[in-house]
């Protein structure tokens, strides 16, 4: 059963889908799809010329259409001109890239932030699919973990899918090694989305970030982080063990509480900053944000921006 | 301070919930796996130092809080005079016992006494009391209880002063116990200056103890390493060959622990010197001192006798008075005798009474007629003997004689007959004799006589004669004897074995008669045979001339009563005089003029010297001297005598503070306090509550929100 809610602060009649219900359904797929159908076709346009190859309808011919497109052959049995049309299809790739270190096995409140990494490169993926588009996967920890370079056709979303649900939460955080690793291999321009709850130094991140921008590629970030990681509201004192490093450290989270908020506030705050500066696209999405919601929020700001 | 409702405080315990609160929270911390820590480390040190701050001080607030409810429900008051308990701390009585003894004199001993008092009363804190007593046999108090440092420094610098008294611990201790009583709450402590004596523990002391809670402290400035000669047991003796030549005696002492060579020893009669002896002594002996005392006028000369030792001057002279007696005139009347007849009835009496040159009497024999026929009776003693026949004129004269203060003794021979001698007292005196009696008359023999049996023995003519081995009455056999009747106002003093009256007392205006129911000579009685009829007659007219044995000195710290001793030597010098009309002057050995109290009439003497007590025409010269045992400066073991006299019960200050009873307005007044504290736990409340919702608030602030 899939649970809808409705936030107070969105507009009607909008659904959002609880992200911790998603986690009940075992098909990535199906995930996607629930996700994703909510929404109407691709907001983006390719910025390229290319050739659609499936033919979608046919539409009278108006005034102005290009001549190459009217099909001779419909002409020939009814005497008017009919234009055929067909589904419309970029060939721009998308590069889905999930951070998988230890950090994003981290949840606190029945979904990891891997798990919502997870769904939301499926949601993307599934979305881009459907837009024709070509869909690429690549997992890392502080290594390139999985790389599935983008393809148009319909089993590659199969691959993709596959990849993104057999990702498991790996090492240590390193991101600027793997992106730069990955932006080394990525030979066409196209779209690329990062997700990951950037827990490293922030200058590595936005170095790594950087390096995927230079190439003209479209570079959008989810920092997906967890409520727990956004408010420390921990009720007692207690023995925090770093899920990465197993260093350990006392903390009664009441006397830190507020310096703590202030500095997490302050680095979402230097991401934006910092991307604004490299027209790259930013989020900071947190786990317990409904996953089309914040698609939503997401396509509606690029359609804006083009 | 006190409580109402003291069972309240079992509630302190809720104290402990906030404390155990706040260490359960920190016991049991969890491990919780978290993302990254980095963040974390990047919380400035600072912060969570004030934080944990701000916690604790939360958590003061929170035991304060519950302190202060606890305290407000126990009601505490302020039972006891308040005293320095608001300052924090335990206040303290500073008693101060400052030996002013004779002993205190020996070498800078005074000195360093008052320094020490003076460094105590330096030493005493805001809130302390300090009480300032000076003692010796007698105990002053300078200044009660008191905060004015400054006056009892006052009183150190020029009140307190030497005395010549001895020294004695047990009175000072227990009024300075009965001060320190008055200091209430707070600890009491009792400061004893002085040189620790062995002799100033006095007997009735032993087994006495200051009260628990008294703290007794000791400074010592007594010392084993002494050396102090000293004089005592002045004697006035005649010499041994006689010839009414006198000599001064006394004894020459050396209580230190070191022998003394060339020891000069001067005699001083009437302040000039009149002569002087040279002795070694060895230490702890007693060697005796005489001076032959040279032809002194009639009248009392004061002699002293001086050692040189300047370590302790004060008991270096010993004063003493010698009285060069005029003797007293004794006139003795009776019949006048003829050469035929053999002695006269004053034979004896002459005999026993100008016995030697130290007998105060002189007895002259005079005839009823010459009496008669003189203006007036010379001296006032006088001894009706035997005298036969009877005459208004001398019956008048002999009852204005006794009326005015004379002394009549009457002996009662063979040659009085009754009828005479009723007519001559019987009217004036409370005696009457009979005509005929079994005495009267009968012939001498040696089986029909009577004994003196019956004596008065408390009375002053036979108390000399009271004591065994004294003197007795019992063998002496008066054959011949007047019967005589006694009527109200006469006293029998002595009775013959038949019961009849043979000595009768009678007081008349001034003056005393004495009846004697046999004969002064040997015609009716063998008493003037017996040892004891010399001391008897002369008892008798020690009696009737009032006469009281002059002390020849008197010790420190005695009292006297200077108008009876006038009157006394008004009387021993015949004079007749009313000595409660005139004013009387008191001297001090120093000269100065001694302001005696009002209403009294007895004086204490304080110093060593020569007192003088003066009346117009009169002057009694009271020589006063050191007590003796004084002058023995063996020093005590101060640990041992002080151990003796504190309590050995422990308690605590406030088990035996005094505590002052209050009105119950006043009670309530002083319970008051509570309120306040209720208003102050309150207040640390709602401090608390405001820090901690501005803490959690705080905690709240700045927390990211999500946006895209």
């Amino acid at each position: 059963m899939i649970m809808i809610h409705v936030h107070p602060g969105m507009p009607q009649p909008t659904r959002f889908i609880d992200p911790v219900v998603l986690t009940k359904i075992s098909s990535l797929e199906l995930v996607a799809r629930i996700v994703v159908e909510g929404f109407i076709s691709g907001l983006h346009r390719s910025p390229h010329l290319g050739f659609s190859v499936n033919f979608a309808e046919y539409r009278p011919y108006h005034q102005g259409d290009d001549i190459r497109k009217i099909d001779w052959k419909v002409f020939a049995r009814l005497d008017r001109f009919f234009i055929k049309e067909y589904e419309g299809e970029t060939n721009t790739n998308i590069q889905l890239i999930l951070d998988c270190s230890h950090s994003m096995a981290y949840g606190s409140r029945g979904i990891s932030k891997l798990q919502y990494g997870q769904f939301l490169a499926a949601s993307l993926g599934y979305f881009g699919f459907k837009q024709r588009d070509g869909v690429g996967f690549v997992s890392f920890d502080e290594n390139v973990v999985e790389f599935v370079p983008p393809r148009g056709s319909i089993g590659h979303l199969n691959t993709v899918l596959h990849s993104i649900e057999r990702t498991q939460a790996g090492q240590k955080t390193n991101i600027l090694k793997p992106l730069v690793d990955v932006a080394e291999r990525l030979r066409r321009r196209g779209i690329i989305i990062v997700i990951s709850d950037l827990l490293d130094e922030p200058q590595r991140v936005m170095d790594g970030v950087r390096r995927l921008a230079c190439k003209g590629n479209d570079v959008t970030v989810f920092q997906v982080l967890d409520p727990a990681e956004l408010d420390f509201d921990f009720p007692e004192s207690a023995q925090f063990i770093d899920m990465e490093t197993r260093a350990e450290m006392h903390i009664i989270p009441e006397y830190v509480r507020r310096e703590y908020c202030r500095i997490i506030k302050d680095q979402v705050a230097y991401y934006e900053r910092e991307c604004q500066k490299d027209r790259i696209d930013f989020a900071m999405v947190n786990t317990m944000q409904p996953l089309d919601h914040a698609l939503f929020t997401y396509l509606l700001r690029r359609e804006q921006a083009y | 301070m006190n409580f109402v409702n003291p069972l309240f405080f079992i509630g302190a315990a809720a104290i402990a919930i906030p404390v155990l609160l706040h260490l359960i929270k920190r016991e049991r911390a969890k491990k919780i796996e978290f993302s990254t820590l980095m963040y974390l480390r990047k919380v400035s040190r600072k912060t969570i130092r004030y934080q944990k701050l701000r916690h604790l001080l939360l958590l003061l607030l929170r035991i304060l809080a519950f302190a202060l409810v606890v305290l407000a429900f126990t009601r505490p008051f302020l039972g006891v005079r308040q005293s320095g308990a608001s300052l924090g701390r335990v206040t303290r009585a500073h008693i101060i016992l400052l030996d002013n003894s004779m002993s205190m004199g020996y070498g800078d001993r005074w000195d360093a006494a008052k320094k020490s008092a003076a460094a105590i009363v330096r030493g005493a804190q805001q809130g302390d009391k300090v009480a300032l007593i000076e003692f010796s046999d007698r105990t002053f108090v300078r200044t009660s209880l008191t905060s004015n440092f400054a006056e009892v420094l006052s009183q150190l610098q020029d009140g307190v002063e030497l005395s010549d008294r001895a020294t004695r611990y047990g009175q000072a201790l227990k009024i300075a116990e009965k001060i320190s009583l008055e200091a209430g709450t707070g600890k009491r402590v009792i400061h004893l200056i002085s040189d620790f004596q062995k002799n100033g523990e006095a007997g009735e002391d032993q087994n006495f103890r200051l009260g628990a809670g008294v703290e007794l402290e000791r400074i010592d400035l007594g010392s084993d390493d002494f050396s102090n000669l000293a004089l005592s047991n002045v004697q006035v003796v005649e010499a041994s060959n006689g010839g009414g030549v006198l000599k001064i005696k006394c004894s020459l002492l050396n209580f230190g622990i070191k022998d003394r060579d060339n020891v000069k020893v001067a005699l001083l009669i009437d302040s000039r010197n009149a002569g002087e002896q040279r002795f070694r002594i060895l230490k702890g002996e007693s060697i005796p001192v005489e001076f032959g005392l040279p032809g002194l006028t009639p009248g009392a000369h004061p002699v002293s006798l001086e050692v040189e030792d300047t370590n302790l001057t004060r008991d270096n002279r010993l004063a003493a008075s010698v009285e060069a007696l005029s003797r007293t005139a004794v006139t003795a009347v009776e019949n006048a005798v003829s050469p035929a007849e053999g002695r006269s009835a004053s034979y004896f009496l002459s005999s026993a009474l100008n016995i030697s040159a130290l007998s105060p009497y002189q007895l002259t024999a005079v005839t009823p007629q010459k009496l008669e026929a003189a203006g007036r009776i010379s001296g006032n003693l006088l001894i009706w003997n035997n005298v036969s026949g009877s005459s208004s004129i001398l019956q008048k004269k002999l009852e204005d004689f006794v009326i005015n203060g004379g002394g009549l003794a009457i002996a009662l021979g063979s040659s009085t007959q009754a009828a005479d001698f009723n007519r001559m007292f019987a009217s004036w005196l409370p005696v009457k004799m009979e005509e005929s009696g079994p005495g009267r008359g009968g012939r001498r023999s040696t089986d029909n006589y009577v004994l003196m049996t019956n004596i008065s023995a408390a009375h002053p003519i036979f108390r000399p004669f009271s004591d065994p081995h004294s003197g007795t009455f019992v063998n002496a056999r008066f054959y011949t004897y007047a019967r005589l009747t006694v009527a109200t106002g006469a006293e029998v003093l002595a009775r013959f074995d038949n019961g009849t009256p043979a000595l009768v007392a009678a007081e008349r205006g001034k003056g005393r008669a004495l009846v004697f129911a046999s004969s002064a000579d040997d015609s009716g009685n063998d008493l003037p045979l017996k040892a004891v009829y010399a001391p008897f007659w002369q008892q008798i007219l020690r009696y009737l001339s009032h006469y009281r044995e002059e002390r020849r000195w008197v010790e420190v710290g005695e009292t006297i009563a200077p108008r009876k001793l006038l009157e006394e030597a008004a009387l021993r010098q015949g004079k007749t005089v009313t000595i409660s009309d005139q004013a009387v002057a008191l001297l001090d050995p120093a000269g100065d003029r001694v302001q005696m109290n009002p209403g009294s009439d007895v004086f204490t003497l304080d110093k060593a010297g020569f007192y003088q007590v003066r009346m117009s025409g009169l002057n009694v010269m009271i020589p006063v001297n050191p007590t003796p045992r004084e002058s023995n400066l063996s020093h005590g073991d101060s640990e041992e005598m002080v151990s003796g006299w504190v309590s050995r019960e422990p308690a605590s200050v406030s088990q035996t503070a005094e505590k002052v009873r209050l009105e119950p307005a006043e009670q309530e007044r002083m319970q008051q306090f509570w309120r306040f504290l209720l208003l102050a736990a309150l207040l640390f409340l709602l401090t608390e509550a405001f820090l901690s919702a501005q803490m959690s608030q705080g905690s709240d602030e700045g927390m990211p929100k999500p946006g895209i």
